[in-house]
């Protein structure tokens, strides 16, 4: 039982974590960061491979660094481009996917396909090896530092101000830009922030569990889950969908097998979308699939 | 059978699957992730048809046909109820859910074609019947004639669809769904048939593929294979007829082009995926074509 | 509220029985009956904020009412009950009633003859019936010709356009092809919520001349809201007169519109700037070609200094066409300077670029050719954020705010304190629930009390306002050019 509950919680932040991450980009300007993934799953392969030079502070803090500078990458050359020329937000996503794909291979061709984990590496096995409070000290730690990004993001984004103004971003850009706020260096935000929480978040899980080139997919869908059934920018609600879908698929798990975590978690995507469709949920665009013409109120 | 033979096949039953994917993606301006879904439950029906049930190759064709029905009506319910954002990622989540049902779809020991193993999991079904039918299997170019035949068939069918009044009211509702609800069309009924007939273009291909490799396993209704289409479409023009066609056929070709390098082994594979993934970035960049699913619009500029 | 006050007068073909709105606590209407008559031109009237397009909106299926019905007599005598709660606009355009928006929207890639087409094809719901018309065809990729012949191309005047695709088209003729579509399927009652705005003069003839036909020969019930400005532009008709006042409908006589507006835009406007406030015109009225003109007014003496803003030869593309070239008579581009303590009118009709041009000054769209100049320095391709930060506030009042955002946060990001200093908004509410009119106050709030602006750029902020308020907000344009502010106001001719 105890086990079950700790799993349950751990999953659940470890979700939140990505979902905040994600959810940075996604609120802020409608863009699905599908290519998060693969900078998910990097982490963990550069830990391990700058941890025999830097030690393991010196390969984490790296390896963080890293992930940020590629997603700000991704963000402004990719990203910003697309935006230049008005590409609607499906192009964005299937731009983020062709991205995705294009490292989580690069990464499957220089590292091969084996899961990594961290809690092995010298320096750190110390540390997590064996358990406290009758849980493995691994999984503990996991879940403290999932904790710990998911608050600083939420009190960063609260008492900065920054949240307000990435929701207007996402709201009226251009409006945005004229009352003297650059767009590119918020947007260009969102997408580093994303990076550094989703890098941190990956360190962790590899720290309890096994990161491998191609999970990143099978993570950022229950993250991608809860920021969808999320109303716009409630970061709250987003932790209370990540901590459910965290019991949901523990559950799954222990009662049927691991295979079929996804598709639940997928179904219950579907059902939360069409539920709001035909149910009316509160969806934060004013009639129907946002068809109502702007200026014609 | 010989390589070329192999490579028309492929390039006929992809060109099909991309052509049903146009008609969603490029005529109605909805970017749909789940045509491999689509293209693997029909292979998969095709192949527990032919192989648990036995049944003749056209019978096991027919069958599957129905399935193909029956699965784009699910297709068509999520188009009618998701639109823009969610319809893209829910399309994904779709096909990552149909994916892992054919992967988990056994207990690992019972029959093939019995509930509780239907799909053989990850194992994959072996001996799938060729078309016209096996008694014929010798002749691979029969197989290649048969499909081609069956693809002729279809893309008639499908042009006459994409050039009638109703393929105008699709591109219409690409254009301005605002201005077609506010004229009294049903644009989520339009939509939801339009994803129909795409499903259903896909199923057959997969029906086809499954009769041409022999073998299928759950990586026919992968995300790698949503992506693939979009690129066929892409490369040669999403909301045309002819473009899906010529696309499919330069994507077949591409890996070609790989193999003359003397390129070969495990490093194909993740090769082929970074392709064709590179080009789909290069087209998404260069001409996004029917993705821009609002037509050109005076004074419409590109965001801040 | 429904009789035959009149004798052999036909029954209303389209009713709203009870109709209540709120937006939150705002209540738009309790309880409001309306009711269209075939044949019949009826002008909406009413204040900013009333809710003229709000009951629109109802009466067509584009918002939902909290409580209502609406009642359609169909051309068979039966009449259709729809619970207003649960309209859409496909039910209500299948029963023959259509909303025609301001802005245009026409089917972008097709050509006028398709759009058309479009419009009048039935929705094709039966699979075989999508198959026996794919059937038909003869020619590859061409509609059959044996389709009905193409409905008001003739009597909207828009043959010599059938072949162009609608992204070629003038303002004016998508209003126009805008307006047939809505003919074609609104065969009950149409709703035009302001049909003449921004239309030049060849453009209100032929809208007219439109109008005149659905009502009187096609017996059409239309409804149109329009502008007090506007109002003038209907006077060929014979109309009925509702005005939305306090939440409630009521009938006004004839057809007098309620301003006077006698004399030139140049008199009126001058008039008005000088009558409530200390602002004296000053200096020529300055031609900026093609019927425009700069009018410039101060209440302090001008000082020899350096121009806040200064156009040089400047040059706009906007779409197909170039702005401000010798085509249009404006030679060598437009110049212009402004002074600090200034506050300038730029006159112009609807269509000659005001708007681009406030964009350009702003730095939301580029210039072809010339220069705009910030205190004597070039901004060259210095974003919108930058040239804020300058100092140039730019505020485009009909989208000036982010409905996600609530009022105290908007003050927070736009002006920097969340004070509301005379705004009469709950902190709280968020702005996509405000109407046209609280949107428009807020707007032009942020933009008088931003601070660190020196030159405000405000794009048709008056419209829709009354004369009262017009006045209130003129006289705090003065306070703002006495600190030294310069203030560029773009209205329409």
């Amino acid at each position: 039982m105890l086990t079950l509950l700790s799993s349950a919680l751990s999953q659940g932040f470890a979700i939140a974590a990505l979902g905040f991450a994600f959810a940075l980009v996604y609120w802020s300007t409608r863009i699905f960061f599908v290519a998060l993934g693969a900078l998910f799953a990097l982490a963990p392969f550069l830990v391990a491979a700058l941890q025999p030079d830097l030690g393991v502070a010196g390969a984490v803090v790296s390896a963080v660094v890293a992930v940020t500078g590629l997603s700000l990458l991704l963000g402004w050359a990719n990203h910003e481009r697309l935006l230049r020329k008005g590409s609607p937000t499906g192009v964005h996503f299937a731009c983020s996917l062709a991205l995705y794909f294009l490292t989580a291979e690069l990464i499957a061709l220089r590292w091969g396909s084996d899961v990594q984990s961290l809690a092995t590496l010298p320096g750190l096995s110390e540390i997590v090896g064996g358990r406290s409070f009758l849980l493995p000290t691994s999984q503990l730690v996991a879940m403290s530092l999932c904790i710990a990004l998911v608050t600083a993001v939420f009190l960063v984004l609260r008492f900065s101000g920054h949240g307000v103004k990435l929701r207007a971003l996402a709201d009226n850009p251009v409006e945005l830009s004229r009352s003297g706020y650059n767009p590119v260096l918020l947007r260009g935000m969102a997408f580093g922030v994303s990076g550094l929480v989703a890098g941190g978040a990956s360190i962790a899980i590899a720290v309890d569990l096994a990161v491998g080139a191609h999970s990143g997919m099978g993570a950022l869908i229950p993250a991608a889950t809860a920021t969808l059934l999320t109303p716009l920018g409630r970061w709250r609600s987003l932790l209370v969908w990540a901590l459910s879908l965290g019991l949901l698929r523990t559950v799954v798990t222990f009662t049927t097998s691991g295979a079929w975590q996804d598709p639940v978690t997928l179904g219950l995507l579907l059902l939360g979308l069409l539920g709001r469709r035909l149910g009316g949920w509160k969806v934060w665009r004013p009639w129907g699939p946002g068809l109502v013409p702007r200026g014609a109120r | 059978m010989s390589y070329e033979l192999h490579l028309l096949n492929l390039a006929l039953v992809y060109g099909l699957s991309a052509l049903g994917l146009s008609l969603c993606v490029g005529h109605v301006g909805q970017l749909s992730m789940a045509q491999a879904a689509s293209f693997g439950v029909g292979a998969y029906a095709y192949a527990i048809f032919g192989v648990a049930y036995s049944l003749p190759s056209w019978a096991a064709l027919g069958a599957a046909a129905g399935v193909a029905v029956a699965f784009s009506f699910l297709q068509g319910f999520i188009a009618r109820s998701l639109a823009e954002d969610e319809f893209v990622f829910g399309t994904l989540a779709f096909n990552v859910m149909i994916a892992g049902l054919l992967f988990n779809g056994t207990d690992g020991t019972s029959r093939l074609g019995s509930l509780r193993n239907l799909t053989n999991g990850p194992y994959g079904i072996t001996d799938v019947p060729p078309l016209p039918s096996r008694a014929l299997g010798a002749e691979p170019w029969l197989l290649t004639l048969t499909i081609a035949f069956v693809v002729v068939i279809l893309l008639i069918t499908s042009y006459a669809a994409i050039a009638s009044p109703w393929g105008r009211l699709l591109r219409a509702i690409r254009d301005s769904p605002t201005l077609a609800l506010s004229l009294g069309k049903k644009v989520f009924s339009e939509r939801a048939r339009a994803a129909e007939v795409a499903s259903f273009l896909g199923s057959m291909a997969g029906v086809l593929y499954a009769s041409h490799a022999r073998y299928i396993d759950p990586s026919v209704a992968s995300t790698d294979l949503s992506v693939f289409f979009l690129t066929c479409l892409l490369l040669g023009g999403a909301a045309s007829f002819w473009g899906p066609l010529l696309g499919s056929a330069g994507v077949v070709l591409l890996p070609e082009v790989l193999r003359l390098f003397g390129v070969g082994g495990a490093t194909v594979a993740s090769l082929r995926v970074i392709g064709y993934a590179a080009v789909l970035f290069a087209l998404l960049h260069l001409r996004p074509g029917g993705l821009l699913s609002r037509g050109e619009q005076p004074g419409r500029r590109g965001a801040v | 509220m429904s009789s035959f006050l009149n004798g052999g007068c036909p029954p209303a073909v389209l009713r709203g029985l009870g109709l209540k709105k709120t937006f939150g606590s705002h209540v738009v209407f309790e309880s409001l009956d309306i009711e269209l008559r075939p044949g019949e031109l009826v002008l909406l009237r009413g204040e900013n904020g009333a809710g003229k397009t709000t009951l629109i909106d109802l009466l067509t299926g584009n918002q939902r009412a909290d409580s209502g019905r609406l009642e359609i007599l169909q051309e068979d005598g039966t009449t259709r009950v729809v619970d207003a709660r649960r309209a859409d606009p496909p039910t209500l355009a299948r029963l023959g009633i259509v909303k025609c928006w301001q802005r245009p929207e026409l089917f972008w890639s097709h050509s006028v003859r398709d759009n058309l087409r479009i419009a009048s094809s039935g929705s094709e719901d039966s699979a075989l019936r999508v198959l026996a018309q794919a059937v038909r065809f003869s020619k590859p990729g061409r509609v059959p010709a044996t389709e009905e012949p193409d409905p008001y191309l003739a009597e909207f005047g828009l043959e010599s356009l059938v072949e162009r695709k609608v992204t070629a088209l003038s303002f004016g003729q998508s209003r126009r092809v805008s307006l047939a579509l809505s003919a074609i399927v609104g065969t009950r009652a149409l709703l035009l919520d302001e049909p003449l705005a921004s239309l030049d003069r060849e453009g209100t003839k032929a809208v007219n001349q439109l109008l005149g036909q659905l009502v009187e020969e096609k017996k059409r019930a239309v409804l149109v809201v329009e502008h007090a400005l506007n109002e003038r532009l209907l006077a060929g008709f014979d109309y009925r007169v509702l005005e939305l006042r306090s939440r409630r409908l009521e009938r006004k006589e004839g057809g007098e519109p309620t301003s006077s507006g006698v004399g030139s835009p140049v008199d009126l406007w001058t008039g008005t700037l000088e009558g409530g406030t200390g602002l004296r015109r000053y200096g020529p009225v300055e031609p900026m070609g093609d019927g425009g003109f700069l009018l410039r007014f101060r209440s302090a003496p001008p000082e020899g200094s350096r121009p806040l803003l200064s156009l040089e030869r400047l040059r706009v593309q906007r779409g197909a066409w170039e702005l401000f070239s010798p085509q249009r008579g404006q030679g060598d581009g437009l110049s212009m300077a402004i002074h600090s303590g200034d506050v300038a009118v730029l006159l112009a009709r609807n269509g000659w670029g005001k708007s681009s041009l406030a964009k350009v000054i702003a730095g939301d769209l580029p210039a072809t050719a010339g220069q705009v100049l910030l205190n004597g320095q070039p901004t060259l391709d210095l974003p919108s954020w930058a040239r804020r930060r300058q100092g140039l506030l730019y505020t485009e009042t009909a989208n000036a705010l982010f409905g996600n955002l609530s009022v105290a946060e908007t003050l927070r990001l736009k002006v920097g304190s969340e004070s509301l200093d005379g705004l009469r908004l709950a902190p709280h509410r968020e702005v996509r629930t405000l109407s046209g009119g609280e949107r428009q106050r807020l707007a032009l709030h942020c933009a008088l009390n931003a601070a660190d602006s020196r030159l405000l750029v405000l794009d048709e902020p008056f419209n829709g306002l009354d004369r009262e308020t017009v006045a209130r907000w003129l006289e705090l344009f003065e306070a703002a050019a006495l600190q030294g502010k310069a203030i560029l106001i773009c209205l329409p001719a």
